[in-house]
């Protein structure tokens, strides 16, 4: 099994943070796996902060959405990013999901991700991907969560790290 | 998420390339992932996927690129293009093949990639060709190289 399981948290009440740390450098990529619930600020999506080594995180943001016919280009500095996520009030059994690949997290490069999100969007569905670039040329060990406004983590939101690993020699490689 | 996912090459560039070829593969899998993360050595081109035995891709994008949004249907001429770009800004592309070992179907194709700061894309297709697909090219395309530490990975997926 290459997709190993490195760390899940589950929120028992709520929660202002989610601490992913001493993230072992031993994999290829890391799968973020969330499904989290908003207690509160309207519908919509999280306003996500993403630390990565204890630093807000620089990103640079591609965005195809299913809510907009015009395509979505950000570059920003510490601010956060919006993700899948939906409102606590009336929709308790409904959660946003969201998978975050980082690319060769241990890389000296900036971190390559993509990002698949759904959420709960005026009575419907709707469903994002973004190319997303987290602009930090150090080893990722450490990811943390939060949301930007007043808002915190709902009960049975669930948050799981997997490392992803490659190798083989199963075929036959060869360059030109 | 799929029972397994197993790996099955994998190689990391050591000095710059132009292709990078898999063969050999074993067809015991019910599924192919490829994933390919590094860099170009010059920007403004891309990575093209081919496999011999394959004449066309159908290829169907929803895909932003430098703000514009180049959503279409195509018919390419026996390979998938996915863009890249030069370090730091690494590129990321993954691939799924399915059923690449059957011989009474296309072969259907999903890919996501990203490269630069601002071209994100995910693809779907079928590659015209009822033979199993034994091996898998990336090569590049527009001018540029494949610059070294870029790794390509080959995965099998098991039903």
């Amino acid at each position: 099994m290459t997709y190993q399981r490195i760390a899940t948290t589950t929120v028992g009440a709520t929660a202002s943070t989610i601490t992913f740390s001493a993230i072992p450098g031993t994999y290829t990529d890391l799968l973020l796996v969330l499904s989290l619930l908003k207690t509160g600020g309207g519908a919509g999506g999280y306003s996500l902060n993403i630390s990565v080594n204890g630093s807000p995180t620089i990103y640079r943001r591609t965005l195809v959405s299913g809510a907009a016919q015009t395509p979505i280009i950000e570059n920003t500095s510490g601010t956060p990013l919006t993700i899948g996520a939906v409102p606590g009030t009336g929709n308790a059994n409904i959660f946003g999901n969201t998978n975050i690949r980082i690319l060769d997290y241990t890389s000296s490069t900036w971190k390559s991700a993509f990002v698949e999100d759904g959420f709960y969007y005026g009575n419907n569905g709707l469903s994002n991907f973004s190319g997303l670039y987290i602009d930090n040329t150090a080893a990722i060990t450490e990811i943390t969560l939060s949301d930007a406004g007043t808002t915190t983590f709902g009960q049975h939101s669930t948050a799981t790290l997997y490392g992803i690993l490659k190798g083989g020699s199963a075929a036959t490689i060869s360059t030109t | 998420m799929p029972s397994a996912i197993i790996p099955i090459a994998t190689y990391t560039t050591v000095g710059t390339v132009n292709t990078v070829v898999f063969s050999a593969i074993p067809g015991t899998y019910r599924d192919l992932v490829v994933v390919v993360r590094g860099s170009m050595t010059s920007s403004g081109s891309s990575i093209a996927i081919r496999s011999g035995s394959m004449s066309f891709w159908r290829q169907g994008v929803v895909a932003v690129f430098g703000g514009t949004s180049p959503t279409g249907v195509t018919n390419l001429n026996a390979q998938l293009y996915s863009q890249t770009s030069v370090s730091p800004t690494a590129f990321g592309l993954e691939a799924h093949l399915f059923d690449y070992a059957q011989t009474n179907k296309f072969k259907a194709v999903t890919m996501q990639d990203m490269g630069g700061t601002t071209y994100a894309a995910m693809t779907t297709g079928w590659g015209d060709t009822t033979s199993a697909i034994t091996a898998v090219t990336l090569q590049s395309y527009g001018g540029s190289t494949i610059a070294a530490g870029t790794n390509f990975s080959l995965y099998g997926v098991t039903a």
